[in-house]
């Protein structure tokens, strides 16, 4: 190992240790012949004495320790100590060691804890300090901290172990006998400690002070120091003795260049050693030399057969047109609707024939109860009183009668009106209809008015606060599905789309929501229940029956970009500076320039320079052009070499915005749908779209880097940030998705229950839309809930009838519930840009050479230059210039950008029981 | 024990102690870039053959010359468009004294014909000697 040996004039026999740390270098000594005191330096090469004490004492300093911010404290004979915070400013404290010298000091678990014969104390700032119990030896020498664990060396072989910061010691048998232990180090790297003392003994331990290892040094001699960089250790002690060891095991000699003077410290900073002799000596070791290796592994490997399925799509072009949309696309073909034909024995229908159980009125006479305003009209009622209820429809009611007397029709218009049915002797009187008259209609010639009611359902529920139809509604609701409601009607309309139920007033005005299963009332009506027998069935319109429905979300949003580049450049001293080798002239080139740097990295445009213009420059001096100063010499002063440049880095950024689009398309399908029907239903999907956009209000964002968010990237790269405020973000859209999804299943479910079994009965007032009827008839079995029923009450005769339709649908029988929807991830970017996007193009040309290309402006882009000499009309010569060229914004960072995301989500659908019989 | 070492990311963050690269046994380009330098304040990178003066330097080296891959199928720049006209196996001037702190983009282009499957562990990135200081 090289030392480079300075004697410090200032520096006596009363060197103790050498401390690296924060700031620099401590040689613990006097500085001069008897002044207890340091010498300093932060680079080991010089050193600055510091008197601790102002007046000549025998006093001297014998340790000193950094803590992590760089706070040192001295500790020394006497029980003196010094803490500064800059190596320069030192001030005295009192040790509580009280007139004991304290011979070792170190810092570790945010503590100083320093020990001197038989004390041992501790201090959390090195200003105050405390004592612990007394040491198991009356003469410790030296203290150091590693990995939680204080060891502590002394006279008589004495080594202590303390893992409670100096509390209490276990005493450890390291194998030196009755020998003095004078040190002990720690190397962080490897975990290892080593002890060094009186006869040449060396003792390591590499399970954190537990047990130790006597090691061969090869030398008696007493060791004093032991210090550990780079996995090198190295010792020292009297006779000038040197080791270093890379094994701990096979120790020689580091240096004979201290000669006999005896070593007391050995410091390092990781990378080089400081030693210290007692006469006026400091060893430095050399940095050692080094090379840096990235080990490349190519691996080689077969490239995978790839096999590519085109699918093409091809999409009806009113689906493109704009969203959100709705498209109604129209299966092709002929749609068979295979029934399900079961043959009873006709003994079963005994049964059905006459043997219901209506609570008809006494012989089937019924009479209406009108109340017009608040006048009782029903003894002047004429011609037929109906009221009709449909599901998703305003109740309506008609009426005749003739006025008392003078009447103003138009008078009538807005007047309440209220409808029951009763028996025709007045009791068990069922209230049908309320509501308002719409349309009076006077007939000239007889006097009579006829008033078509409504029971302003609409009107109802657009009164309706939005929350309370919410919370009687369920589902989902969503702007960007269904766009701004204003009118609460309007909003119920929506929302109930993605609910299997209708909407209906009832006869006291209350608003009602009537789910397609299940049903408050349930009736059977048998075949001769039913006026004449006659049942009328209208199947589910083939037309209208879908199973597949694909429900497609756009969501739009601005993704805020930044990008960091960087503009870097270099070139070997070796190009500028003339020499000749062997018999060959390198003349050099016309160097590049500081000012050059400077005017090309402060020309960018579009990017925004981010750091400092960081330019190295040649080294100033002179060297021979070839092996004598005959041949003359090249030279570069400190002046010259600031003007010019060896390379430069700088970094750019830039920001902008580029629209996303994420489609997500996600098709529900119905197999069992699609079984029945045949491939004919798997047609062109329904699709139901929507659109969610975020709107970015920021014009200033792109030019004003002020402007928030920032999205430069803190080093080389990119940083986005998608602007997706709340009610547009991720949550948003996953909702906007589940009410498409929610509204395309009952979309679908509804469809597949448009069918109508339609029937009149005697007069059945009771039965509203919130019952379910099942139909046992001799060709037919059906059941759905009662869509919609109108009563209509003949004044003259009491004849009365009810005319009901049941909903029914697509056979089955078989329930089933919404989905609880897995969505699909959002879709992300396949482009990656490529590294070209993150450098500036720098090229080096060199012209006036053999080998110089014609020039070209346009492609020769960076440092151009020319070989120094006589000019040759032979060659090619460049401008002497610095043109770089950032890299630009390929059309995929910068366009909008599409990405989709698809599934398929096979559903069930709920079927209703829809048998014809032969 | 030095401070500079290869990164992934400019950062310095992410150690690399391997450069892998895969690349189809029918040959073929492959471009990447790393990062150079120190993340400890306060320390300078030279050439120990002459600090301040010669350059810091990193060259594709090839521990078996006989087999395996051949140095030159590795290119080395300090910007990507530097790829083009780089000369294969030939060392990239980093700088004559380089500053912790701040990583150096290495831009690498690793270029081969068509070969065997298998892995070749011979090339590594290898800079000149050096002293940290």
């Amino acid at each position: 190992m090289d030392f480079v040996v300075q004697s410090l004039a200032a520096l006596n026999s009363g060197a103790a240790a050498v401390v690296h740390g924060q700031g620099g270098w401590v040689l613990c000594t006097k500085t001069d012949a008897s002044v207890m005191g340091l010498q300093t330096s932060p680079d080991a090469a010089s050193w600055t004495p510091y008197p601790l004490l102002g007046s000549a004492t025998a006093d001297r300093a014998l340790d000193a320790a950094f803590n992590a911010t760089g706070r040192c404290v001295v500790v020394g004979t006497q029980g003196r100590a010094f803490y500064s915070d800059d190596l320069a400013a030192w001030a005295a404290v009192t040790s509580s060691f009280a007139t004991t010298g304290i011979t070792g000091v170190a810092h570790g678990n945010g503590l100083y804890v320093a020990v001197g014969g038989a004390k041992c104390g501790y201090s959390a700032n090195g200003i105050s300090w405390a004592q612990r119990a007394a040491l198991p030896t009356t003469s410790a020498q030296q203290i150091a901290f590693g990995d939680g664990v204080y060891v502590a060396v002394g006279t008589s072989g004495w080594l202590g172990r303390s893992t409670d910061n100096g509390v209490s010691w276990t005493t450890i048998g390291a194998g030196f006998g009755t020998s003095t232990i004078n040190n002990v180090a720690y190397d962080p790297d490897t975990g290892v400690w080593c002890a060094v003392g009186a006869g040449g003994k060396i003792a390591t331990s590499v399970d954190g002070g537990l047990t130790w290892t006597q090691r061969t040094s090869g030398t008696t001699q007493i060791l004093y120091a032991v210090a550990c960089a780079g996995g090198t250790w190295l010792v020292g002690g009297a006779g000038g003795v040197v080791l270093e060891s890379d094994d701990l095991a096979a120790w020689t000699v580091a240096t004979t260049a201290l000669g006999s003077n005896t070593v007391r410290g050995i410091g390092t900073d990781g990378s080089i050693f400081v030693v210290q002799t007692d006469f006026a000596q400091v060893a430095v070791s050399a940095s050692p030399s080094i090379a840096i290796s990235l080990p490349v592994e190519v691996n080689v490997v077969a490239p995978p057969v790839v096999a590519v399925g085109i699918e093409v799509t091809v999409a009806s072009a009113s689906i493109a047109a704009s969203l959100p949309v709705t498209v109604n696309a129209v299966v092709p073909g002929a749609i068979a609707l295979p029934l399900s034909v079961r043959v009873n024995d006709p003994d079963i229908y005994a049964d059905l024939d006459g043997a219901a159980t209506w609570a008809a009125a006494p012989h089937g006479r019924w009479r209406a109860i009108v109340v017009l305003g608040d006048q009782d009209i029903s003894d002047r009622l004429i011609g037929e009183v109906s009221v009709e209820h449909e599901d998703n429809t305003a109740a309506l009611a008609d009426f005749e009668f003739l006025p008392a007397g003078l009447l103003q029709p138009a008078s009538l218009i807005q007047r309440s009106v209220r409808i029951s049915f009763a028996w025709d002797d007045g009791s068990n009187v069922q209230m049908l209809f309320a509501g308002v008259v719409a349309w009076p209609e006077p007939d000239a010639t007889t006097g009579a008015v006829r008033c078509t009611c409504t029971n302003r359902a609409q009107e109802i529920w657009a009164a309706m606060p939005r929350a309370a139809i919410d919370a009687l509604v369920g589902g989902r609701y969503h702007t960007a599905v269904s766009g701004e409601r204003d009118d609460n009607y309007e909003y119920l309309v929506e929302r109930i789309k993605s609910v299997g139920a209708s909407w209906a007033v009832d006869a006291l005005l209350q608003p009602r929501i009537l789910t397609w299963q299940g049903a408050a009332k349930t009736f059977t009506v048998r075949e001769a229940d039913v006026i004449d027998g006659a049942f009328e069935v209208a199947l589910p319109d083939g037309d209208q029956l879908r199973s597949r429905v694909t429900c497609r979300l756009q969501h739009r949003y601005q993704l805020l970009r930044g990008r960091r580049v960087v503009a870097q450049y270099a070139h070997d001293f070796a190009l500028i500076r003339p020499r000749i080798y062997a018999t060959t002239n390198y003349p050099g080139v016309t160097a590049l320039t500081a000012a050059m740097v400077q005017q090309a990295c402060e020309g960018v445009t579009g990017w925004t320079r981010v750091s400092e213009i960081d330019i190295e420059h040649p080294p100033s001096g002179a060297w021979m052009i070839g092996t004598s100063e005959t041949q003359g010499v090249y030279s570069i002063s400190p002046r010259v070499a600031q003007d010019l440049a060896l390379g430069f880095k700088a970094e750019y950024a830039a920001r902008w915005q580029q629209t996303v689009t994420e489609t997500y398309e996600i098709t529900l399908v119905w197999s069992a749908l699609e079984a029945q029907l045949g491939s004919g239903a798997s047609g062109a999907p329904e699709v139901e779209g929507a659109t969610l956009e975020a709107k970015f209000d920021s014009p200033a964002w792109s030019s004003d880097a002020t402007v928030l968010p920032d999205v430069t990237p803190p080093a080389l790269g990119d940083r986005s940030v998608a602007h997706q405020p709340p009610g547009a973000d991720a949550a948003a859209r996953d909702e906007a998705l589940r009410t498409l999804l929610d509204r395309a299943w009952v979309g679908m479910w509804s469809r597949s229950r448009s069918g109508r079994v339609r029937f009149a009965i005697p007069c059945r007032p009771d039965i509203w839309l919130d019952a379910r009827i099942t139909v046992e008839a001799r060709r037919l079995r059906a059941a759905g809930k009662v869509a919609d029923v109108t009563h209509r009450l003949d004044v003259a005769t009491g004849a009365a009838t009810s005319y009901l339709g049941i909903a029914v649908g697509m056979p089955g029988e078989a329930s089933a519930t919404l989905p609880v929807w897995t969505l699909p991830p959002a879709p992300a970017p396949a482009y990656v840009p490529p590294i070209s996007s993150f450098s500036f193009e720098i090229g080096e040309y060199v012209g006036g050479g053999p080998e110089s290309a014609e020039w070209d402006e346009a492609t020769m882009i960076g440092f151009s230059t020319n070989l120094l000499g006589p000019s040759d009309d032979a060659l090619n010569y460049y401008p002497h210039q610095l043109s770089i060229k950032a890299p630009d914004l390929a059309a995929e960072d910068r366009d909008p950008a599409e990405l989709t995301a698809a599934a398929t989500i096979p559903i069930t659908i709920p079927t209703d029981l829809l048998e014809i019989l032969p | 024990m030095t401070t500079y070492k290869f990164f992934s990311d400019a950062g310095m963050t992410a150690e690399l102690t391997s450069l892998p690269i895969t690349v189809s046994t029918l040959g073929g380009s492959v471009d990447g870039v790393i990062y150079f330098g120190s993340p400890v304040a306060g320390k300078t990178l030279q050439a120990a053959s002459a600090p301040g003066v010669d350059p810091v330097t990193v060259v594709a080296a090839d521990a078996d010359t006989g087999a395996g891959l051949a140095a030159s199928t590795i290119k080395l720049a300090l910007s990507a468009g530097g790829l083009a006209t780089a000369v294969g196996g030939a060392p990239l001037t980093l700088g004559t004294t380089i500053a912790s702190g701040a990583a150096i983009a290495v831009f690498w282009r690793f270029t081969t014909g068509a070969s065997a499957a298998g892995v070749h562990t011979d090339l590594s990135l290898t800079t000149n000697m050096l002293v940290e200081g």
